[in-house]
């Protein structure tokens, strides 16, 4: 199988790492991690995730997305006062740091994927964090499910001409069986309501990871996105963690069809043990729920995005 | 320098000026192309933004009185007598006050108020509150924050949960709380930036209080601007074509491109905060199979 350069790059830099390791025994783990990645770049260079749609004509580079990543990630370093924060950018977020070896996404006897590696993957973190394309999908031809893009391609599967970017919920994403407790995924139709409707985040949440925080509908690349998620962070040191997000994210505007629909699933056993998660915990105060494919989905009555059903 | 090297060097500064030339040309006819798809609704330029605020131009000083604060916040959530509160002001400016079940604090760098009720929310009730009742206690919580009524927007909507048990049918979606939704506007035109939530119980006690409220010094701002509608529709398309260079906008062939004025608030020195009008315009662009929209921000 090919491997990308890039990624050798990478093992080298993780050798690196291991060998002050090695030398000192095994050091104390950090008691809260966070990790951010966001995909800016997309095109052009070899490896990289192009717009394949869209071959010859310019494709999009928000700065933005960065912008979000770097909020997110100075909220956690200072606010939240998390011991490892970590933050990856473009090329360095490649579908390896993400996808689970367990679930055999090149077949069997091929490994692929190390989403628990820390400090480069996203499961060794408690938080991970998102920026960048997203895409769902609810219909018998594609499935019921979200696919995040990467900023490099992931090998093609073996005997398929196609190199893809795309992870999906359903397929390449399963969290919480390292040390994941939650995710944000800062892109559209993240948290889609047809898609938790069809089960399709069930699969991506195993052992302790409870909260999903993203979109119904489109988010706006705005500035002002920036702010709310920076609030947002600000206050949910102890507490508020689904609650606060409502309040910050949610933006109820005048006409049809133009709301930015913040929404949120929480994983638990019980209702109770969900509800508890939702209303009191807080990025310094994480509350750990049990595996389940129990779930409840948040969000604000009525709130009607583009891309999306009025909930 | 030699007469050779002369020639060279005016060959490659040719050569340059006429790679920059064709670029900037390929770009102009893409932004041509969207002077027809300009949607200008919301769009105010100098004309605009006198004409609303004519007879409606706010003046002085809004602020926070955290005392007033406290007390709307113990009728809001049906208290008979005063609660006693822990309060304390750290050297960083922030105030804090602690009651029974409640934590209070009101930054004033950032304006951000945040009161949390521990005491939750309670399942509903049959007395559910009106959006009147709601609206009624809202307002001496908002009128102490500086947030009078003709700076407001208000949307009431319910927090729903809605749950599913394993592999089973998803139930019917339960209310958890209901959520008073206020945006700031100066004579209709947003305050970017500024905002409330008030958090209530079903039958209308208040739990939560988050948001900010910018205590806006309206003498010292600027509520207006010198740009014609035609000005702002330029500084738009402007805008664009330079976010166009550094992000390689691929902007998509339909949509249409909305342009918006808003009031920002800005520190305008002397611990004061003050408004200045800002363009935003929304442009459609291509994403990977799904479409975005970028907003852009330029002044005004």
């Amino acid at each position: 199988m090919r491997i990308p350069r890039f990624d050798l790059l990478k093992n080298l830099r993780r050798w690196k790492l291991a060998i002050p390791i090695l030398l000192l025994g095994s050091p104390a783990q950090a008691e809260y991690e966070s990790v951010a990645h966001a995909v800016r770049y997309y095109g052009w260079e070899e490896g990289r995730c192009g717009c394949f749609d869209e071959i010859n004509k310019p494709c999009t580079e928000p700065a933005i997305w960065e912008t979000y990543a770097a909020t997110f990630d100075n909220r956690m370093t200072t606010t939240m006062a998390y011991e490892q924060t970590e933050k990856y950018l473009n090329m360095s977020v490649d579908p390896f740091d993400f996808v689970d070896p367990a679930l055999n996404v090149l077949g069997p006897g091929v490994t692929y994927g190390a989403d628990a590696d820390d400090p480069y993957g996203t499961d060794f973190a408690d938080v991970i964090f998102y920026a960048g394309h997203g895409n769902h999908a609810c219909n018998s031809t594609e499935g019921w499910n979200f696919e995040l893009a990467t900023g490099q391609q992931h090998p093609a599967q073996p005997g398929q001409q196609a190199q893809s970017c795309w992870l999906r919920t359903d397929k390449h994403l399963r969290w919480g069986d390292e040390d994941a407790n939650v995710a944000i995924l800062f892109s559209c139709s993240s948290v889609q309501h047809c898609v938790w409707d069809a089960y399709g985040y069930d699969a991506m949440a195993t052992g302790q990871f409870n909260v999903l925080l993203g979109f119904h509908g489109t988010m706006l690349l705005s500035s002002a996105n920036n702010t709310r998620l920076d609030g947002y962070l600000a206050g949910t040191k102890t507490e508020g963690i689904i609650d606060d997000w409502f309040d910050e994210i949610t933006q109820i505007k005048s006409g049809a069809d133009n709301d930015e629909c913040g929404t949120a699933i929480v994983f638990g056993p019980t209702k109770a043990e969900r509800d508890n998660v939702a209303l009191h915990a807080g990025y310094r105060d994480l509350i750990t729920t049990p595996t389940s494919n129990n779930s409840s989905f948040w969000y604000i009555d009525g709130c009607d995005p583009h891309d999306g059903e009025a909930l | 320098m030699k007469a050779s090297n002369r020639i060279g060097s005016w060959l490659t500064t040719a050569v340059v000026l006429g790679l920059v030339t064709s670029i900037v040309h390929a770009e102009d006819a893409e932004i041509t192309a969207l002077r027809g798809r300009l949607d200008t609704a919301q769009m105010l330029g100098k004309s605009g933004i006198a004409a609303a605020l004519k007879g409606r131009k706010p003046t002085g000083t809004r602020s926070v009185n955290v005392d007033a604060l406290l007390r709307a916040v113990e009728q809001g959530s049906g208290e008979a007598r005063s609660l006693a509160w822990a309060r304390s002001t750290t050297v960083d400016g922030e105030d804090t006050a602690q009651a029974t079940d409640r934590t209070f604090s009101f930054d004033r760098r950032s304006s951000r108020v945040m009161l949390r009720d521990a005491r939750g929310y309670a399942a509903a009730s049959k007395n559910r509150a009106s959006d009147t009742a709601l609206i009624a206690k809202s307002r001496p919580v908002l009128e102490a924050l500086g947030a009078t009524s003709d700076e407001t927007k208000i949307v009431i909507r319910s927090l729903m949960a809605q749950d599913k048990e394993g592999n089973g049918a998803r139930a019917q979606a339960r209310e958890i709380a209901r959520k008073v939704m206020v945006t700031r506007e100066i004579a209709g035109i947003p305050v970017e930036g500024d905002g409330v939530v008030l958090t209530y119980t079903a039958d209308g006690s208040l739990r939560k209080v988050s948001g900010v409220w910018h205590p806006i010094d309206f003498d010292k701002s600027r509520l207006s601007t010198e740009s014609t509608d035609t000005q702002v529709s330029e500084g738009a398309l402007k805008r664009i074509e330079d976010e166009s260079l550094k992000s390689r906008l691929g902007i998509s062939a339909a949509g249409k491109v909305k342009i918006r004025t808003v009031f920002v608030p800005v520190d305008g020195g002397d611990g004061r905060t003050v408004l200045v009008p800002e363009g935003r315009v929304e442009v459609p662009v291509t994403g990977r199979q799904a479409p975005m929209t970028m907003v852009l921000d330029f002044a005004l």
